[in-house]
């Protein structure tokens, strides 16, 4: 029912203008929700970053940790390789190839002994061939047979200590 | 309910003659045609008019066309009159149709008048307010002066007996109340064609137009309730408004029958309801905005917690981020290799590549020893092995070979020889495997060649 008394002015204001302020109320919550929800995107995206770069940095991290055991590794390594006399400057290369030479056993004995590993001094072999020249004779026989020569190839590389 | 827009309507009886404008507790009369400063609804009922339920076949879209030809016909309106159905009921064959005609010219004068105030004007026929009233099973009687209308809801069909008494003498009244009751009895509810109305009409409402506050009003109490009674109905009490016209007072059912009112009620152009209905519905939608709104803004300030969080928890883990890399600077002398490390494991490689090939002084010490059992060691050699998929560069495999002969001074058996040869190459660390013999030692003279393949044994393959 319509009512005599005039309505206060919050009541008035309410009555006369609700529409336009629902409708502005609406709009300024859409605007607010609009923005509110940008700024949340903004912000997830700023934390994805922020969560790249940690995981970059991180990775960084353990691969500047892996090089540094690597160098310790790497100077403890030269100390045991020092301790073995093992330096690269003090060491050289030779190559060693005789090609099917018969030789007399004393020479060849003498041949063979380049190829003896030791201390300061170790050859590797790529090919060799050892035979008697004489189909009587083994390599490791007789005084009878001493007087034969052996047929020998050998072909390989040495690696000594110059010092 | 009431939509809340119609609480600034005012109410108002119309009539030919003129306007009972009713607003809370005052009565005011105002020529037909007043000037309208409100909204208003505007009730019309008028002696005039023609009320009646016809019983009509074919479509009820024709009803109006056909209610109005049967009433010139009857000779019931003078002239062209406007029939509006307020309720149809359909059945197999025919349908029923409760309406109001109004006399065309004054008819549109209303409406004309309706249009042209500055405020909205709901025209409503009265008949249509106390159908609206009206469930299925309820029965009405409204008294206007001497004028008395029963109408009824007899399961969706409206039924209808009107009377008029001599005066408004309440002995008059009675008696024709007496006689309306009668009529409804032997027209409606015991009519062999409707034989279960009586069972399924259950409450009787009294609506009284405007009454004076007294002697009818006492009148009308007893009335209805004599009505009731006669009728087997229960009364269903209706609220009266008492208003105040200078210093006389009347009563009125015209607020309690507004509160029955609604836009489709409206007789007024299709604009004017679509108009009332949104203004029925602003209300509703404006609440419903302002809680969308409060929701959103609730929506909004979730959001921007969030988005605070999401900045300061970045932040925590940019400085994270900072720190690490700060550690990783900090380490960085550390980092650096010794100048002569490359160096010294190529050295390192090298002798180990040295090492892994065979080693002539160990192969011939241990042949020697192996051949002393009476075996002749022939030749110490190596064939080269084909491997497929060979890297570049690297050394080709090769295969170390010994040929052999047993002695014919040997003091062992060759079997027992080459036994024991065999074994003393295992125990020495080679393991012995006879292969074809492929060397020119095969043509030795006068023995057998017998030839070998050494490997040296792995650890835990020894003898």
């Amino acid at each position: 029912m319509a009512s005599n008394q005039e309505p206060g002015g919050w009541r008035r204001l309410w009555g006369e203008y609700r529409p336009a302020l629902a409708l502005a109320t609406l709009c300024a919550a859409l605007v607010t929700t609009f923005l509110a929800q940008a700024s949340l995107r903004k912000a997830r995206l700023e934390l994805g970053a922020a969560q790249q770069r940690l995981a970059q940095a991180t990775a960084k991290d353990k691969e500047s940790q892996d090089r540094v055991a690597l160098a310790a590794f790497a100077s403890e390594f030269l100390r045991q390789a020092a301790r073995q006399q093992l330096q690269p400057e003090r060491w050289a290369d030779q190559a060693i190839a005789v090609s099917q030479a018969r030789i007399g056993r004393p020479e060849a004995v003498s041949l063979l002994l380049q190829a003896q590993n030791h201390a300061g001094h170790v050859f590797g072999a790529q090919e060799f061939d050892i035979s008697s020249a004489s189909l009587k004779a083994g390599l490791f026989v007789d005084t009878a047979a001493r007087g034969e020569e052996l047929v020998v190839t050998l072909r390989g590389r040495t690696t000594f200590r110059t010092q | 309910m009431k939509p809340a827009s119609l609480h600034a309507f005012q109410h108002c009886w119309l009539t030919r003659s003129g306007a009972e404008l009713i607003s809370p507790g005052r009565l005011e009369r105002r020529p037909a045609r007043f000037a309208v400063d409100q909204d208003v609804i505007v009730v019309v009922d008028m002696p005039e008019q023609a009320v009646d339920v016809s019983q009509l076949a074919g479509d009820p879209a024709h009803a109006a066309a056909l209610i109005d030809r049967a009433l010139r016909g009857q000779g019931l309106m003078e002239g062209a009159c406007v029939v509006i159905p307020h309720a149809t009921a359909r059945r197999p064959a025919d349908y029923d149709v409760l309406f109001t005609a109004y006399p065309a010219d004054w008819w549109a004068g209303v409406q004309s008048w309706a249009a042209e105030a500055e405020h909205l004007v709901a025209i409503v026929p009265v008949m249509a307010l106390l159908w609206a009233t009206l469930a299925k099973g309820q029965a009405l009687v409204y008294r206007d002066a001497a004028r008395f209308t029963f109408l009824a809801n007899i399961d969706g069909r409206p039924a209808m007996v009107a009377t008029q008494a001599f005066s408004e003498e309440p002995s008059d009244l009675a008696s024709t109340a007496a006689l309306l009751c009668e009529s409804v009895q032997a027209q409606l509810l015991t009519d062999a064609g409707q034989g279960s109305g009586a069972r399924i009409v259950a409450t009787l409402s009294w609506f009284t137009r405007l009454a004076p506050v007294g002697g009818d009003e006492m009148a009308d109490a007893g009335m209805s309730l004599a009505t009731a009674q006669r009728l087997g109905l229960e009364l269903r009490p209706v609220a009266h408004a008492q208003v105040l016209q200078g210093s006389d007072a009347f009563w009125t059912c015209l607020p309690a029958l507004c509160e029955r009112f609604s836009a489709r009620l409206m007789t007024n152009p299709p604009v004017d309801r679509y108009s009332l209905r949104a203004r029925q519905l602003l209300p509703r939608a404006s609440a419903a905005g302002v809680a969308v709104a409060l929701l959103a803004m609730l929506g909004a300030g979730v959001a921007g917690g969030l988005a605070v969080t999401e900045y300061a928890h970045a932040r925590s883990v940019d400085a994270q981020a900072d720190a690490v890399r700060q550690a990783t600077a900090a380490r960085a002398s550390q980092e650096q290799l010794p100048e002569n490390f490359k160096a010294t494991v190529a050295l390192v490689d090298r002798i180990g590549a040295l090492l892994e090939r065979p080693d002539t002084t160990r192969l011939a010490q241990a042949l020697r020893l192996a051949g002393s059992g009476g075996v002749q060691v022939m030749r110490l050699y190596t064939v080269p092995v084909k491997v497929e998929g060979r890297r570049h560069g690297a050394e080709p495999a090769a295969r170390v070979l010994v040929d052999a002969i047993v002695r014919s001074d040997a003091p062992l058996a060759v079997q027992d020889a080459l036994s024991r040869f065999v074994n003393t190459l295992r125990r020495a660390g080679y393991l012995a495997s006879a292969v074809e013999s492929p060397g020119r030692s095969a043509q030795a003279v006068g023995a057998a060649v017998f030839s070998y393949e050494l490997k040296p044994l792995e650890a835990g393959e020894g003898a």
